[in-house]
C-alpha cells in the first residue's frame, strides 16, 4: 500500500513537472493595444485577448496604431502596427527550445532570452531573408535587420549569411548577399514597414559553391 | 547704275523674304528651353517599322529563376541571363557558376538579333522547366522539350504573329488612351495615331524626366482620351490641370468622374514616393484645393498602385489604392478638403484584403477596374484575385475591411504580381497580369493563359497594357522596345 502511495505521489509530481515544462514553451499574448486579430488554422479571424495562447500555425495581425506583445518562454516579441506574423514552430526538444515565425509583412521587435540558460534556436523568416538569433534583441522588417544586443545570423534566400552584432545593421533584397554589417545610424530606431515586398533579382557575389547547368532541347 | 541698284534691291528683298519665312518655319519647331516644367510635343507620321518575331534563330538565352519563379537570378554579369549561339533545331547550352542549392526553374528563349540595333528578338521559347537543384562542382543537366514558336491569337482564333517596335528604346511608361498606345522613355513620349504603332512624339523634355504615363479624362464627360506624363517635375498633361498641383516626383496619376446631384465633380488623384495627393475641381469651384497626404512611417514607395473607373462608365465615386498601409477604396470627397490627413483618409477608407488558400493575407500590389464585369482585379504577392467592386464600395467611408475569400485565378497562386490590367472589349472583358517570370491573361471568367515573360518582352519588362483594335493585343513595354502580342 505504501509503495502504491509513493508511486502515486511520484506520478503526480512527474505530471506536474511535465505540465509546467510544457507551459514554459507556450506562446501567449502578454499585452496588446488597438485592433489585433488572430487566425487559427482552419478558423476565422477573431480579436485577441490577454493571456490567449498562440498555437502553431496561428497568424496574428495588427491594425493601424495597434501593437501586440507575445511571450515565448522568457523571450518577448513585439508585433508592430500593420504586421502579419505567423508562429510556425514552437518546440522544446532535448533541452533546446526551437521557435520559428514567418513575417509576411510588417515589423517586429524581439528580445530573445533564455530563462534557465538552455540553448535556443529562434528564427524569423520573411520572403527574402531569415534572422536566426540567440540571446539578443533586434528589429526586423523582412529585408533589413538592426541588432540592439547580442548576435544575429542573417541569411538571404540563397542561404548566404553574415553575422550582425550589437549596434549593427544589414539588409538584403533576397538573392543578393546580405550587406556587410555596418554601424546602425544613430536615431534610426524605426525600421519602415515592408512595402510591396516584391522580390527583385540580384547578384550572387560572395557565393563560393557553384555548379554548371547543361541545358538541352530537341 | 540705277538698273544695277534696282537689281540689288530685288535680291535683298528676296533674301529678306526667305529669311523671314525660314524664321517662321523654324519657330514652329523651336522649343524654348526656358519653359521649365513643360514638354513640347509634335506628332510624327505613322510608323512603318514593325518587325515580326523571327523564324530563324541564331541565339539562345537561358533565364534562371528561384523562389517559385519570383526571383530572376543575376548570374553575376551585367545581364540576368546566359547567352549562347545556336544553329538548327536542337541544341545544348552550358550555364556556369550557378550557386548550388536552391530550387531553380529555367526558361529558354531562342531568337535573333536586329541587324541595326542588336536587340534580341524572341522567336521561340520553352515553357518554364520543372524545378531542379544544382549540385556544387558538378554538371547538372536540364532537358527541355522542343521550343514553341512565339505567336499570338487573332480575333477569329487563328494564329497571328507577334510584332516588335521601338527597338533599342529603354521604355518605362505605357498606357492606352482613346484606343491608341502611348509609351515613353525617361525623356521621350511616343504616341500612336489610331491603332498604329507609337512614334516619337516629343522633341525636348525641359523640367523633368518621365516616370510613367497615365491615360486620363480631360473633362468629366469624356473618356480616357489624354495621356499625362508623370514626371520628376510633376504632372505634364497635354491639357491643363488646375493650378497648384505637384511639382515633383509624381509616379502615377488618375482621374475619374464623380457625379453628385447635377454638378460634375472631377477628381484627380496621384501618387508620389511618400504618399497620395489630388484635387477635385468643378465648375462651381473657382480655385481648386490640392490635397497632400504623406504616408509617414511607410517604406518607399508608400503607395503601389491606383485604379479608377473609366469615366465613360456609370459615374462611380470611388478610387482604389494599393499601399503599404493596406488596400482601400476612397471617396473623392477626401480629395476636396485640404484638411484631409492620413488619419482622416484611413478612418474613412474602405479596406479590402485577400485571404489566400493558406489563410494568409498576401500584400496587394496592383489593381485594375473591369467596368464590363464590374470586378476589381487584385494582384498580390500570392496570385491574382477578383471581387465585385460593390463589395469594396459597400465599406468605403466606414474604415472597416472587406475580406476577399474567393479563389485565386487559375495558375496564379504562388506568384507575386506587380501589375494587373483589364479592358472592356465591348461584349466581354479581358485581363492580364505580370509576374516576375511570366505574363498571364484571359477573358474574365475563362481559361488563363501563361507565357514566360522572357519569350515576349524586349529586354526587362516594365509595363503592360491591353489594346483593343479588331482583337485584343497585350502590349509590353520593355527596356529594349515594345511588343504587341495578339491574345484574341
Amino acid at each position: 500500500m505504501k509503495r502504491i502511495f509513493v508511486a502515486s505521489i511520484l506520478s503526480i509530481a512527474w505530471l506536474v513537472c511535465a505540465l509546467s515544462a510544457y507551459a514554459d514553451v507556450q506562446a501567449t499574448v502578454f499585452d496588446f493595444r488597438g485592433k489585433v486579430d488572430i487566425l487559427v488554422p482552419g478558423g476565422a479571424w477573431q480579436p485577441v485577448q490577454k493571456g490567449m495562447v498562440i498555437d502553431q500555425g496561428t497568424t496574428i495581425s495588427t491594425g493601424f496604431n495597434a501593437t501586440a506583445v507575445l511571450r515565448v518562454a522568457a523571450s518577448t516579441v513585439t508585433v508592430q502596427q500593420l504586421t502579419r506574423l505567423r508562429l510556425d514552430e514552437l518546440l522544446q526538444k532535448q533541452g533546446r527550445l526551437t521557435t520559428s515565425f514567418t513575417l509576411p509583412i510588417g515589423r517586429i521587435q524581439a528580445q530573445v532570452r533564455s530563462a534557465d540558460g538552455s540553448p535556443q534556436d529562434f528564427q524569423i523568416h520573411s520572403a527574402v531573408a531569415t534572422a536566426a538569433v540567440r540571446g539578443t534583441e533586434f528589429d526586423f522588417n523582412g529585408n533589413r535587420l538592426i541588432v540592439r544586443d547580442g548576435l544575429v545570423a542573417f541569411y538571404n534566400s540563397l542561404g548566404q549569411m553574415v553575422f550582425v552584432s550589437h549596434g549593427q545593421e544589414s539588409s538584403t533584397s533576397g538573392t543578393d548577399t546580405p550587406s556587410s554589417p555596418q554601424e546602425a545610424l544613430s536615431g534610426d530606431t524605426q525600421l519602415p514597414v515592408s512595402g510591396a515586398g516584391l522580390p527583385t533579382g540580384g547578384g550572387l557575389s560572395g557565393s563560393t559553391t557553384t555548379g554548371t547547368i547543361v541545358v538541352t532541347w530537341q | 547704275m540705277r538698273k544695277h541698284a534696282m537689281k540689288l534691291i530685288r535680291h535683298l528683298c528676296l533674301v529678306a523674304v526667305v529669311v523671314a519665312a525660314s524664321g517662321l518655319l523654324a519657330s514652329c519647331y523651336w522649343n524654348p528651353q526656358s519653359g521649365a516644367g513643360s514638354i513640347t510635343l509634335k506628332i510624327a507620321g505613322p510608323a512603318t517599322r514593325s518587325i515580326t518575331a523571327p523564324t530563324a534563330v541564331s541565339y539562345a538565352r537561358a533565364f534562371l529563376y528561384t523562389d517559385n519563379g519570383n526571383t530572376l537570378v543575376n548570374l553575376g554579369g551585367s545581364v540576368p541571363y546566359a547567352e549562347g549561339t545556336v544553329s538548327g533545331g536542337s541544341g545544348t547550352m552550358t550555364v556556369e557558376n550557378v550557386p548550388a542549392g536552391p530550387q531553380y526553374s529555367l526558361v529558354l528563349v531562342l531568337g535573333d538579333k536586329d541587324s541595326t540595333t542588336g536587340v534580341f528578338l524572341p522567336g521561340s521559347y520553352t515553357q518554364t522547366s520543372s524545378t531542379f537543384t544544382v549540385t556544387a562542382n558538378a554538371q547538372n543537366t536540364v532537358a527541355l522539350s522542343a521550343p514553341t514558336t512565339v505567336t499570338g491569337i487573332g480575333a477569329t482564333g487563328a494564329t497571328v504573329g507577334v510584332t516588335y517596335d521601338l527597338l533599342g528604346d529603354n521604355l518605362n511608361g505605357l498606357t492606352v488612351a482613346n484606343g491608341s498606345v502611348a509609351t515613353s522613355t525617361s525623356g521621350t513620349l511616343f504616341r500612336a495615331t489610331g491603332s498604329g504603332v507609337p512614334t516619337a512624339y516629343t522633341s525636348t523634355m525641359p523640367g523633368g524626366t518621365i516616370n510613367s504615363l497615365s491615360a486620363v479624362a480631360p473633362t468629366p464627360s469624356s473618356g480616357t482620351t489624354e495621356v499625362w506624363m508623370n514626371t520628376s517635375a510633376g504632372i505634364v498633361p497635354t491639357t491643363a490641370v488646375p493650378a497648384g498641383g505637384p511639382t515633383s516626383g509624381v509616379l502615377q496619376s488618375a482621374t475619374y468622374t464623380a457625379i453628385y446631384s447635377t454638378t460634375s465633380f472631377y477628381p484627380l488623384l496621384y501618387r508620389y514616393d511618400g504618399g497620395l495627393g489630388g484635387t477635385v475641381y468643378s465648375s462651381i469651384l473657382s480655385t481648386p484645393v490640392w490635397v497632400n497626404i504623406p504616408f509617414s512611417g511607410s517604406a518607399s514607395p508608400a503607395v503601389f498602385d491606383l485604379a479608377t473607373h473609366a469615366p465613360s462608365a456609370t459615374p462611380y465615386q470611388n478610387a482604389y489604392v494599393a499601399s503599404a498601409r493596406g488596400a482601400f477604396g476612397m471617396s473623392y470627397t477626401l480629395l476636396a478638403s485640404a484638411n484631409t490627413t492620413l488619419s482622416t483618409l484611413l478612418g474613412q477608407a474602405g479596406f479590402f484584403t485577400v485571404t489566400d488558400s493558406s489563410g494568409n493575407s498576401p500584400t496587394i500590389n496592383a489593381l485594375s477596374v473591369d467596368d464590363f464585369s464590374a470586378l476589381l482585379y487584385v494582384g498580390t504577392n500570392n496570385g491574382v484575385y477578383t471581387t465585385a467592386i460593390s463589395n469594396v464600395d459597400n465599406v468605403v467611408g466606414t474604415g472597416s475591411t472587406y475580406r476577399i475569400t474567393s479563389a485565386a485565378l487559375t495558375g496564379t497562386p504562388g506568384h507575386a504580381f506587380r501589375k494587373v490590367v483589364t479592358i472592356n472589349a465591348g461584349n466581354y472583358s479581358e485581363w492580364a497580369g505580370l509576374s516576375e517570370d511570366a505574363v498571364y491573361y484571359g477573358h474574365t471568367g475563362s481559361t488563363v493563359t501563361r507565357i514566360p515573360i522572357a519569350a515576349v518582352s524586349l529586354g526587362a519588362p516594365r509595363e503592360i497594357a491591353l489594346l483593343l483594335t479588331g482583337s485584343v493585343y497585350l502590349v509590353i513595354a520593355g527596356s529594349e522596345g515594345l511588343s504587341f502580342v495578339p491574345i484574341g
